[in-house]
C-alpha cells in the first residue's frame, strides 16, 4: 500500500477530521451541498482506511511477538545443552509442551531418589532395632559373667540412638517429593498458555483471511498471490493445531505465508 | 480405620500421582491403583473392589467432577468415599463439588498433614 496511508493510522486521521471539518463548515455556509457530501464521502473512506491499517499493523506486530517468541526461546542459553531437542521443535506451543516434559522427567527423577532415600531410612531405622535387640540379649548374657562388662559398656557407646535425626530425616524427604507438586501447577498453566497462543495464532489466520478479502473487493494488487496464501493458509488451518506442530516444514510455510501475506498488504 | 483398602488415585499428571501414592503408603495404605482420568477410571471403578476414590477436577476427556457426579449416579459405585485434590480453588466450584456429593476437597499446593486430616475425616465419619 502507498506511503501515505503508511503514515496515516487513526492519529493522522484525527488531523485530518479536523482540517476538513473547517472546509464543510466552509462548504455548507457558501451553500455549496454538492462539495460538503463529497467531502464526508471521502472522510467516511480514510475513516475506514485509517481503522484497516490500524488492525493490520496490530495484526503484523502480534504475529512478529510470536515468530520472536520462538527465536528468544531456541537461543536460551539454559536450554543450550538439549538443543538437538530444541531444533526439532519449531512452534511455540511446542516449546512450552517441552518445558511440561522436562519438569515432569525432572520431578520423576527427585522422586526416585527421594523413593530410594527413603527405603534406606527404613533400612537404618531397622539396623538400629537390630542392634538393640542384640544388646538386649548381651546384657543377659554379661550379668553372669563379670569380665564382659566393660566390653559390654564399649558396645552399648557404639550404639548410638540416631531415631530422631531419622524422623527428622523422613519429614525433610517428604517435604521434598510433596515440593514436586509445583510440577502439576505450573503444568497446568502452561497448557493453558498453549491454549491461548494456539488460539491466538488461528485468529489471526482468521483476521488476515478477512484483511485479503477486503483488499480483493477494492480491487488492491496481488489479489492472485493473496488468494493463493490464503488457499494454502486453509489447509493448515482445517488439520488444526496439533497437526501444524507435527510437521514442522508445513509450520514454517504457514510463518512465511502469513508473513507474504501480511506484507502484500503492506503491514 | 482399615489400611488394607483398595484406593484409586486418578490424576492426569504422572507426578501428582506418584506424590499422592507416596503420602498415602505413608498413612499405611498400600493397595492402590492409579488412572489418568475419568474415562479411564470408570472401568477400574466399575469392576469393582474399589473402597476409596482420590480425583483431580481439571483432567482431559472427562473431569473429576464428571466422575464423581457419574459415581454418585451408579448404585454400585454411589457409596464409594471421593476425596477430590485439586488446584481448582473457586468459591462456586467447592460449592458444586459439594452438592456432586464429595466427601473431601484438597486445594493443591497441599501439604501431608493436610491430606492425612481429610482422609481421617472422612473416615472417622464413615465409621
Amino acid at each position: 500500500m502507498s506511503e501515505t496511508i503508511e503514515n496515516k493510522g487513526v492519529n493522522g486521521f484525527e488531523l485530518e477530521l479536523k482540517q476538513d471539518a473547517d472546509k464543510l463548515v466552509e462548504h455548507l455556509a457558501n451553500g455549496d451541498v454538492g462539495a460538503a457530501m463529497t467531502l464526508i464521502h471521502d472522510l467516511n473512506e480514510k475513516r475506514h482506511q485509517a481503522l484497516y491499517h490500524e488492525v493490520g499493523t496490530l495484526t503484523r506486530s502480534l504475529h512478529n511477538a510470536i515468530v520472536s517468541f520462538s527465536d528468544d526461546v531456541s537461543s536460551n542459553a539454559m536450554l543450550q545443552d538439549s538443543k538437538e531437542h530444541i531444533a526439532s521443535i519449531s512452534d511455540a506451543s511446542d516449546r512450552l509442551s517441552y518445558v511440561i516434559e522436562l519438569t515432569e522427567s525432572n520431578a520423576h527423577k527427585t522422586i526416585d531418589s527421594v523413593d530410594i532415600s527413603l527405603s534406606l531410612v527404613s533400612e537404618l531405622e531397622e539396623g538400629y532395632r537390630r542392634r538393640q535387640r542384640l544388646l538386649e540379649e548381651f546384657d543377659k548374657v554379661q550379668q553372669d559373667k563379670p569380665e564382659l562388662e566393660g566390653l559390654y559398656k564399649l558396645a552399648c557407646q557404639h550404639a548410638t540412638d540416631n531415631s530422631d535425626a531419622l524422623v527428622e530425616l523422613k519429614e525433610r524427604l517428604t517435604n521434598i517429593l510433596l515440593a514436586q507438586e509445583y510440577q502439576d501447577i505450573t503444568g497446568q498453566l502452561i497448557k493453558r498458555v498453549i491454549q491461548l497462543v494456539t488460539d491466538i495464532e488461528s485468529q489471526l489466520v482468521s483476521l488476515m483471511e478477512v484483511a485479503s478479502r477486503v483488499n480483493r473487493l477494492n480491487g488492491i494488487d496481488g489479489m492472485t498471490a493473496d488468494a493463493e496464501a490464503l488457499a494454502k493458509q486453509k489447509k493448515i488451518m482445517a488439520e488444526g493445531p496439533q497437526m501444524a506442530a507435527k510437521d514442522n516444514d508445513e509450520v514454517a510455510s504457514s510463518q512465511d505465508d502469513v508473513d507474504d501475506l501480511l506484507s502484500s498488504l503492506g503491514f | 480405620m482399615k489400611k488394607d483398602i483398595k484406593i484409586l488415585v486418578v490424576d492426569d499428571f504422572s507426578t501428582m500421582r506418584r506424590i499422592i501414592k507416596n503420602l498415602l503408603r505413608d498413612l499405611g495404605f498400600t493397595n492402590i491403583v492409579e488412572a489418568d482420568d475419568g474415562k479411564t477410571a470408570l472401568p477400574i471403578l466399575q469392576s469393582g473392589s474399589i473402597e476409596f476414590l482420590v480425583t483431580d477436577w481439571n483432567m482431559p476427556i472427562m473431569t473429576g467432577i464428571d466422575l464423581l457426579k457419574t459415581v454418585r449416579a451408579d448404585p454400585n459405585l454411589k457409596h464409594i468415599p471421593v476425596l477430590m485434590v485439586t488446584a481448582e480453588a473457586k468459591r462456586d466450584q467447592i460449592v458444586e463439588a459439594a452438592q456432586a456429593g464429595v466427601n473431601g476437597y484438597v486445594i493443591k499446593p497441599f501439604t501431608a498433614a493436610v491430606l492425612k486430616e481429610k482422609i481421617d475425616k472422612i473416615f472417622e465419619r464413615l465409621g
